[in-house]
């Protein structure tokens, strides 16, 4: 029976990714289950009353074996159900949708910025090779590679919120008015995580350029006497586009992590400050559900852009002759 | 005495070319001066390093940063293709010039259909086509390079082609502008047997109907013999001699021209593997005067000072040698150079 | 390349040991140099912290909260009084120790495992680069709270955990490196010469992956320098009294109007030191060779 490639490839890069979200679940669960001391005692603390441990061990069954407690959640997880808040005292899932929402505007925006601006950026820096603006950007590369986002985030803040007044200092996005309110709040944020992520990915794309620049097509493309312009965009980009995809993709983990932090600066209420806070107060439910979903985010991420760096090589889009 | 000829298409006059490697700079081209007239095919014939690609790469007025010239120009109908500007360039590359690479292949942008590549070609090489036009001659040249079914081949991709293929692609975008000169760089190495004579045939067919000048650029003597009406043979960057092909080949004067021209595999003779030419070219060592005389078998003292020109022996034959009229030289014994292995298949 | 003389030990590349230091030396660029000093003034000042620092960095209310820079307090004090320069410079030692151990753990595990799956290919190879596939598609950080923040942070754990998280990085890269090794020749004849695995491992592909190795320490030492802060920016590193320059800038930044010294001090200090990491990497990477093209964390 003969099977489309490209279906094959989908359903395995599928599975993998299916693969990849129940190790995830098993490690998370496992991380805090599976810890050394006793479960019940490093939420409430040392302090806690006999009482309460007790009452706290009923309520999330850890009498029963580790496995058995995981089989539970992964089928609750399953049908929705992620368990309760300890802190909140609420289903932890329609708590966690919410906050997920809102880091999926923020990491969505800053996508939406990231792409173009380090695709751009990079071309034009491979295209003037050597010159002052590649030079320059290769500074402004090595600065956002090497500064932490939240010294960037900080510094942003102090400059164009507190000098300038440009943006507020805080993201507190629920309190917005209006659109354009929201999206000054969230100015800063994104700025932070592109200062970081278009560093990456610039670098990447310039080197990928300046290889496909040197190309013999493109040699061949200046040898037909076609003008400039022509032959970055119809010869050059893309085929930049497979490798700046590919490196924009690689770079999505970083995204994740820089969320968690960038929220936290600005006090956004997202899924990553969520999960920072939940961890603090040992919401353990809360903790699970949340870091369950943002890997499955980052899983999803990662598939998408692998799916894509596949689909646009053409040479994996035709059935060879 | 006013020439009535019709003025020469390409006028290489006096180039000195020079090229950096580690921080040095080291010549590759020297005071070379060649002409190509009009509906003329010129091969050129050397070993690899010899500057053969350099300069069918000068005449297209590619600039590199790890090139410079020194001195000298190139004139392609007129103009200088180092002062005209980039428009006027483009201007010549896109109706007047074309480019045949070695590797066919490679210069397909890979992300284009083959259609794009034409229709591409022929909106700045032909731009008072229109678009049905276009596509009509797009399969016009397909077929004429023997790619079957053209028009289904419009709509696919460089990498759905075999190599040969490819070749000929390359060689049809190449043709479909109708330009004065074509500049081929081995076309036919590495190609299969199949597809070379091929590409020979529709070379000479093509001569046959458009008078589109060439430079044929080859180490392969073989071939060039059947596409061209001149041969220049070149070494270290210098011409040692030109001339009419059958007169080259059959009478080279040259001693290093005379080593290629006997190496040829002939039908009655193989190579004597025996009569090897020493040495390879290496050109951190050149003499002053004469570049081959290091490997010449009839070096004399006078040969490494005094720089050998080309002289006309007559009949549009010229030679850089000064003993190109010795019997020595003449009768002697034929020195053939090691020839790689690819050539002889 | 086919006429260098193979020797005994097989050192892959002969003609490179012969291009002399020179040419070595020519490729490293100043900022390389210049930056790889600024390291070593980074490692002395943690060195010899106890003697440079004025002040103790735990010592409250040396001076009033929150100075400015004077003459007393170089880079003024904190909310606690205490001085500013003095925590810097003692979390400098904070942060090397524990970004160049988690850098060293994961060069060490990284380099044994990359070593050997890259020797011995086959079916181990096969599942174990599975594993490693679906181990890097977690993101690092939310495994790296999960465990420092339910088990309890401190510099040890956290130093454990991110070196652990960037084993599969520097795995993928010293097996492919491996593997290039193993495809010369003079590793064919060690076999031959009946060579037990380990001694050829040590022997043969080793001194050829060194560098590789190398250019990855380096490269992980940087992500190991932000991937703290960030966690002890969070509050999961190491733990107060000890200064950690992520936990500092996250304390002041709450008071940055009283003063910003506090904040900006260590901030910019950690900005500048993975600067200056990169830098060198850069350098390095053009001695040794690009192993893998594009450096991300």
């Amino acid at each position: 029976m003969r099977v489309d490639p490209i279906l094959r490839l989908i359903v395995t890069r599928l599975s993998l990714a299916f693969v990849s979200l129940f190790a995830v679940s098993l490690i998370i669960f496992s991380s805090i289950a599976i810890l050394p001391g006793d479960t019940a005692e490093r939420i409430l603390g040392r302090d806690a009353t006999k009482q309460s441990l007790e009452a706290l061990r009923a309520e999330l069954h850890l009498s029963d074996p580790a496995p058995l407690r995981y089989g539970r959640w992964l089928a609750g997880v399953v049908h929705g159900d992620f368990g309760r808040s300890l802190v909140a005292d609420r289903p932890v899932l329609p708590y966690i949708g919410a906050y997920l929402g809102r880091t999926l505007v923020l990491g969505g925006l800053a996508l939406l910025v990231h792409i173009p601006l380090s695709i751009g950026l990079g071309l034009l820096a491979a295209a003037k090779r050597d010159g002052p603006f590649d030079i320059g950007m290769s500074i402004a590369v090595l600065i956002g590679m090497s500064v932490p986002e939240f010294v960037t985030g900080i510094f942003l803040v102090l400059w164009l919120a507190n000098d300038l007044h440009l943006f507020p200092p805080l993201a507190l996005i629920d309190q917005a008015q209006s659109m354009g309110s929201a999206l000054l709040m969230l100015a800063l944020p994104v700025m932070t995580l592109n200062f970081a992520m278009t560093a990456y990915v610039v670098r990447q794309i310039r080197s990928s350029m300046i290889d496909i620049l040197r190309s013999d097509y493109v040699r061949m493309a200046a040898l037909r006497g076609l003008p400039p312009s022509r032959i970055l965009l119809a010869h050059a980009l893309p085929n930049a586009l497979g490798p700046a995809i590919n490196a924009i993709a690689l770079n999505a983990s970083w995204l994740v992590g820089g969320i968690v932090v960038v929220e936290v600066v600005f006090n956004y209420p997202g899924l990553g400050r969520l999960l920072v806070e939940s961890i603090r107060f040992r919401d353990v439910p809360m903790v699970q559900g949340a870091a369950l979903v943002l890997s499955a985010t980052y899983i999803s991420v990662n598939l998408v852009a692998d799916l894509l760096t596949l689909l646009i090589n053409p040479k994996l889009r035709t059935r060879t002759a | 005495m006013i020439s009535t000829d019709p003025p020469d298409l390409v006028v290489v006059d006096r180039l000195n070319v020079d090229y950096r490697r580690d921080g040095e700079w080291s010549n590759v081209i020297r005071d070379l001066s060649i002409t190509i007239a009009p509906g003329e095919a010129l091969g050129l014939a050397g070993e690899s390093g010899c500057g053969k690609s350099t300069l069918a790469s000068l005449l297209l007025g590619e600039r590199r940063s790890e090139r410079r010239i020194r001195g000298g120009s190139v004139q392609f109908e007129g103009n200088d293709l180092f002062a005209i500007g980039s428009r006027g360039l483009r201007l010549l590359r896109s109706r007047r010039l074309a480019f045949v690479p070695q590797n066919g292949g490679a210069s397909l942008t890979p992300t284009m259909r083959i259609g794009g590549l034409f229709a591409e070609t022929l909106r700045y090489g032909r731009p008072e086509l229109s678009a049905s036009k276009v596509a009509d001659e797009s399969c016009g040249y397909l077929a004429m390079v023997g790619i079957p079914d053209p028009a289904g081949a419009l709509i696919r991709f460089p990498h759905q082609f075999s190599g040969g293929q490819q070749q000929r692609i390359a060689l049809a975008l190449a043709m479909c502008h109708g330009p004065d000169l074509m500049i081929l760089d081995e076309p036919t190495t590495g190609q299969d047997a199949l597809t070379r004579r091929g590409i020979v045939e529709l070379l000479a067919r093509l001569r046959a109907a458009t008078q589109t000048a060439m430079l044929y650029v080859s180490h392969d003597l073989a071939t060039l013999s059947e596409v061209c009406d001149r041969i220049a043979i070149m070494y270290a960057g210098e011409i040692v001699e030109v001339g009419p092909a059958s007169d080259v080949l059959d009478d080279p004067r040259h001693p290093y021209a005379r080593a290629l021209v006997a190496s040829i595999p002939r039908l009655e003779t193989r190579p004597d593997p025996s009569k090897v030419l020493q040495g390879t070219l290496d050109r951190h060592i050149l003499p002053a005067g004469c570049r081959f005389a290091l490997r010449c078998a009839y070096a004399e003292g006078a040969c490494f000072d005094t720089r050998q020109e080309l002289d006309d022996t007559g009949a549009g034959h010229a030679v850089a040698c000064r003993r190109k009229t010795d019997r020595a030289v003449l009768g002697g014994e034929v020195t053939q150079i090691r020839v790689p292995e690819k050539v002889r298949a | 390349m086919t006429d260098a003389p193979i020797s005994a030990r097989g050192v892959a590349r002969p003609e490179q040991r012969h291009s002399g230091a020179v040419r070595l030396f020519r490729r490293f660029p100043i900022s390389a140099m210049v930056a790889g000093i600024v390291l070593l003034a980074y490692v002395t000042i943690a060195v010899f912290a106890p003697i440079i620092s004025p002040y103790s960095p735990t010592d409250i209310f040396v001076g009033s909260p929150f100075e400015p820079p004077s003459s007393l307090y170089l880079l003024g004090t904190d909310n606690l009084g205490r001085d500013v320069l003095s925590r810097v410079i003692y979390g400098s030692r904070t942060i090397l120790l524990m970004a160049g151990s988690a850098a060293g753990l994961s060069a060490l595990i990284g380099g044994l495992l990359g070593m050997q799956l890259g020797y011995r290919g086959g079916l181990v190879d096969e599942i174990a680069m599975r594993i490693l596939e679906i181990i890097m598609s977690i993101p690092s950080i939310i495994f790296a709270l999960l465990i420092v923040g339910i088990l309890g942070a401190s510099a040890p754990l956290v130093t454990f955990t991110v070196g652990l998280l960037s084993v599969p990085n520097v795995t993928r890269v010293v097996r492919a490196a491996t593997q290039s090794v193993v495809a010369e020749e003079f590793v064919t004849a060690a076999r031959a010469r009946g060579e037990t695995s380990l001694s050829i491992v040590l022997r043969e592909i080793l001194p050829n992956v060194a560098g590789t190795l190398i250019v990855e320490f380096s490269i992980r030492t940087g992500y190991a320098i932000l991937f703290i802060g960030g966690l002890g920016f969070l509050g999961f590193g190491a733990q107060p009294p000890t200064p950690d320059w992520g936990l500092m800038v996250n304390e002041g930044r709450g008071m940055i109007d009283a003063s910003i010294w506090p904040v900006v001090s260590p901030a910019v200090c950690m900005a500048a030191l993975v600067t200056a990491v990169n830098l060198f990497t850069d350098g390095i990477m053009r001695i040794f060779g690009p192993a893998e093209r594009g450096r991300i964390s």
